[in-house]
């Protein structure tokens, strides 16, 4: 192309090269600083685009129960306190970090401490791996995994398990009895009626339960309710639903993953360090319920009812600590506390006859 | 047939501009296009530059071990497999992008303190493809596997950098509740029960967290929010990061990327 330019073509290449440069250069200067500035941004939602993806809101958030709390108060009755419900329609329990300093927030946290860590807090009376946390998940806040909020007002109630009136209290010394195998704890038994245990647990549990309503049945109490599959379930098939999305933190041989310091992270499910015989998970469809809406931890609702029948019965019909209450033999226990019940307690499977309990020394 | 063709290039013929001149002058480049062209070179090479030469840790409390470039410690160990210091003649060597220290940097990521089973399970999944990267496919599939063992082991017994001081803020606070609390209010549990007490990780599936780089956290949340990252056993994070605002996602990564070490194991 050297002869299309009659003026001297170089000088004006060069020069036009100069100014696309320097053009350039603001170009990218002005690009930079609108970058910086957050220009964009503000430009964006101008236009209407949202940036934030906000948290969804509380149908009824605790500031407005509080706010109609103190209008009660001041006799400015406009609005009845109604009951705080989350986004995703259930109660809404106080915030972590609304524990108050004082003493009531003191026994609030303790409370809290032996939920989440319970063998460290409460090392006397936790014969195996197991803390309240374990079944009751975000300590014990969760919808459908056995909230304290709904337990709270539920008692003193009425049990068949013990045929007699429950109080919390009571409630609780059956958790460390069962699920925590206080028999095999250094103690014993669980703790003494009227320990502190039991306060700075239920003091936890009334401080999260402000604004639930009592004596009511709460959505999202308990587990949820699996149907038992017509066709029931299947231990090999279950067997597969355990490898698949359940070894993964709780082992193949379904004994918990500890770490490196050797605290367990992920409980063990059967064996001497699970619950025992006479703990509510060791029936299949309440295991099936829990797991159906908490496990895999993080995917909640993601098996089949078919799987969680299945895995729940795969879980329960290995060996674990015997049942406490058993005096005579496990076939006069199975008569005597889980007739009718959907567990493999007091049948024999693989010629080996289930509740004799699992030894502590294989371990 | 040929008959047929004899007529038309009569008439095409005729079609031709008699104006038209082959060897016209081209017209200059407007001045404008070059401007932009400038500008995006200017901009690439700044990007490129960017992630050439990752980012020091500057800022760092007093009386700490820095970690900067050019020091004298900040060559990797003399016992450091050759790998990592200088390559192989197919592969660029490890340090050339996680740093001297397997510090990393920006979306680079550090290694150091890294377990040995995650660390091989990642360059497996690499080569494997069911965690996308072009530039470890490549260099994960020139590995043999003693070096991937030999490489990951030196990188899990590295000594883990000093996390940056962090500005304690909104994002801290919310990326420690997310670690301790979780929201499940929106189904996103907490990390501190899988990825451990203080975010050191456990086994070969849970990296350790604590100290990683916050920009390198983030862009691995985007991307198995958006399926681009795919090899999360059960697809657990993909499930958890889909449930995470934009905001939360910065938020634990800037929380975990300040987080400090309780000790090295």
């Amino acid at each position: 192309m050297a002869h299309i330019d009659s003026n001297g073509s170089r000088v004006s290449v060069l020069k036009r090269l100069v100014y696309a440069s320097m053009i350039g250069a603001v170009l990218f200067g002005g690009g930079y600083a609108v970058h910086k500035s957050g220009g964009i941004a503000h430009i964006y939602e101008a236009i209407g685009g949202r940036i934030d993806a906000e948290a969804p809101k509380a149908m009824y958030s605790r500031a407005q129960m509080e706010a109609a709390r103190k209008g009660n108060k001041d006799g400015l009755v406009q609005e009845r306190p109604q009951m705080p419900v989350g986004a995703n329609g259930f109660y809404l329990p106080p915030s972590e970090d609304a524990i108050p300093d004082n003493p009531y927030g003191d026994a609030v946290r303790r409370g809290r401490a032996i939920f989440t860590d319970t063998k460290i807090n409460v090392q006397d009376h936790v014969g195996n791996e197991m803390a309240c946390v374990n079944c009751h998940v975000d300590a014990g806040r969760r919808e459908n995994s056995a909230p304290m909020w709904a337990a709270y007002g539920a008692y003193p109630a009425y049990r068949s398990k013990t045929k007699s009136i429950s109080t919390l209290e009571d409630r609780i010394m059956g958790c460390f009895m069962y699920s925590m195998n206080a028999q095999a704890s250094p103690s014993g038994r669980p703790p003494e009626a009227g320990s502190d245990v039991y306060r700075d647990l239920i003091t936890y549990m009334a401080w999260m339960s402000d604004g639930a309503p009592a004596g009511e049945r709460l959505p999202g109490a308990l587990y949820p309710k699996v149907p038992k599959p017509e066709g029931g379930y299947d231990l090999a098939r279950g067997r597969v639903v355990y490898q698949q999305n359940c070894a993964l933190c709780h082992g193949s041989e379904g004994q918990g993953t500890r770490n490196e310091a050797g605290d367990v992270r992920f409980p063990p499910l059967w064996g001497p360090q699970s619950y025992n015989w006479g703990a509510g998970m060791a029936r299949i469809n309440t295991a099936a319920g829990f797991i159906k809406a908490n496990m895999p931890f993080g995917k909640p609702y993601s098996l089949s009812d078919q799987d969680a029948w299945d895995v729940a019965a795969y879980l329960n019909s290995h060996e674990r600590p015997k049942d406490p209450r058993q005096t005579g033999t496990v076939a006069q226990a199975a008569e005597a506390f889980h007739a009718g019940e959907d567990s493999f307690y007091g049948k024999t499977l693989n010629g080996h006859l289930l509740g004799t309990g699992a030894d502590i020394s294989r371990q | 047939m040929f008959n047929r063709g004899k007529k038309r290039p009569v008439s095409r013929v005729d079609a031709v501009d008699p104006a038209f001149e082959p060897w016209e002058p081209s017209r200059p480049i407007p001045l404008f296009l070059i401007a932009v062209f400038f500008a995006l070179a200017v901009w690439g090479s700044v990007h490129y530059l960017g992630d050439l030469m990752p980012e020091r840790v500057s800022k760092n409390e007093a009386g700490l071990p820095n970690i900067v470039a050019g020091s004298s410690q900040s060559m990797p160990d003399a016992d450091a497999p050759l790998l990592v210091s200088q390559g192989s003649g197919s592969v660029w060597s490890c340090a050339s992008c996680h740093g001297d220290q397997g510090q990393g940097a920006g979306q680079t990521p550090q290694l150091a303190g890294l377990s040995q089973a995650y660390i091989i399970k990642q360059l497996q999944d690499f080569a494997s493809g069911s965690r996308s990267n072009e530039s470890m496919r490549y260099v994960a599939t020139q590995l043999t596997a003693p070096q991937m063992n030999e490489l990951a082991d030196y990188y899990a017994r590295l000594a883990i950098p000093v996390a940056q001081a962090a500005e304690p803020g909104k994002d801290i606070e919310r990326g420690r509740a997310l670690n301790l609390h979780g929201d499940w209010k929106q189904d996103i549990p907490a990390c501190v029960t899988c990825h451990g007490e203080s975010a050191e990780g456990l086994g070969p599936m849970f990296p350790r967290l604590a100290g990683q780089q916050p920009e390198y956290l983030f862009s691995q949340l985007v991307a198995f929010k958006g399926g681009m990252r795919q090899n999360s056993p059960l697809s657990l994070m993909d499930d958890i990061a889909n449930r995470m605002s934009t905001e939360d996602m910065w938020a634990v990564s800037q929380y975990f990327g300040a987080l400090r070490q309780q000790e090295a194991n």
